[in-house]
């Protein structure tokens, strides 16, 4: 039977590099700036809670647009974008793709960019109700590892990675008790969200039954 | 406790979100006192007030770090309401695995009592015997919660529970 968990902090990131810089986007970008504004109307922006990164490499300034209440941020430069989100669940996922997409269509209509593919990711910190968060890690310890030592192993991670996949499996560095989990696939620039949605809701339920662990709810 | 040292936090910085305000009786900017003329106390206070905000955060999650909180919002208030029991909590961190063993698990609770009043349970959720924990429970009563029990003003227990 799996273990009940709590996911007191979680987070989806979706970014993407242009087929090529647009540059645009470092020098004029204030029409971009209010059609993205603009579009995310419907979760009310706030001029305040628009920054100018002037800092950093050029491939690292430009523009972010926060909602604030909605845990969303928007950063666009002249070579990427990258949308992020907190607190996320399957429940609010219709609501993190509506956001998403106002974003991303708007930049694209407003600057004119390609974009390349699609790099996604879900991260989760895993609390178990009672178990020691350890008990969740060992079955990823080899057993030759732990035989290093005569005392027992107080943490580990286990990153795999494949050509468009990986998992990030670690002890939480934020919460006491949890376990960090992380997956990010990418997805060709064609791909549509429902596929992006129902790929990675595939990814978390493999994980989970992997990792014995399941969602507390209550 | 992690072992890969990666980002686990998605990096963002959130800006305070005030509550919007019903009714603002005076809609007019403040015309007095003038800059020049306000003591030298007021300067900076909002600054202060920020600094303030950003370094209890900080504590609350050095605490969030060490004990399991509920889904609810329950203890984060009462640590918000009670400034001193996070830093008496993060204190008793280190003090309590010596005990209770390296793999033990702490909860922390603030139900209502009878008379309405909240009071903080740190539990330890203990799948052993109970004499175990009874034992382990004196032992970090006497080494180091005894004489700084009178601290938290009787807002905090120690405990366990069976699990």
């Amino acid at each position: 039977m799996p273990d009940l968990v709590t996911i007191p902090i979680s987070y989806f990131e979706f970014a993407v590099d242009y087929e090529r810089p647009h540059f645009k986007l470092w020098i004029d970008r204030t029409s971009v700036v209010q059609s993205i504004f603009d579009a995310l109307k419907p979760w009310e922006p706030r001029i305040d809670d628009v920054d100018a990164v002037t800092t950093g490499k050029p491939s690292e300034q430009g523009f972010t647009i926060k909602l604030p209440l909605k845990r969303v941020s928007f950063f666009f430069g002249p070579a990427s974008c990258k949308f992020t989100r907190e607190n996320v669940d399957w429940q609010s996922a219709e609501e993190t793709i509506a956001i998403l997409d106002a974003a991303v269509s708007a930049l694209i209509q407003s600057s004119g960019v390609a974009m390349g593919p699609k790099n996604t990711a879900i991260s989760l910190h895993l609390q178990p109700k009672s178990l020691p968060f350890i008990a969740l890690l060992a079955p990823f310890v080899a057993p030759q590892f732990a035989a290093l030592d005569s005392e027992p192993v107080m943490t580990m991670a286990t990153v795999a990675k494949w050509a468009h996949h990986k998992v990030t499996i670690d002890g939480s560095g934020i919460l006491a008790n949890a376990i960090f989990l992380r997956f990010e696939r990418e997805f060709p620039s064609a791909a549509t969200y429902d596929e992006i949605t129902g790929q990675l809701r595939r990814d978390e339920e493999d994980l989970f039954k992997i990792l014995g662990v399941e969602e507390d709810r209550g | 406790m992690n072992a890969y040292q990666e980002l686990q936090s998605s990096g963002v910085r959130w800006p305070d979100c005030p509550p919007e305000l019903l009714y603002q009786p005076v809609q007019e900017a403040p015309r007095w006192p003038q800059p020049r003329q306000r003591a030298a106390i007021f300067e900076g206070f909002e600054k202060q007030m920020a600094e303030f905000a950003a370094q209890h955060e900080a504590v609350l999650n050095e605490v969030r770090k060490h004990y399991v909180l509920p889904a609810d919002a329950s203890v984060m208030t009462f640590l918000t309401e009670h400034r001193t029991i996070p830093q008496i909590l993060l204190g008793a961190a280190p003090h309590l695995k010596p005990c209770f063993g390296a793999d033990a698990v702490f909860s922390l609770r603030a139900p209502i009592d009878e008379a309405g009043s909240r009071t903080l349970y740190a539990v330890a959720m203990w799948p052993g015997k109970s004499q175990d924990v009874r034992d382990a429970l004196a032992k970090f009563d006497n080494d180091w919660w005894m004489v700084r029990a009178g601290q938290a003003a009787g807002y905090l227990t120690f405990t366990y529970e069976l699990v």
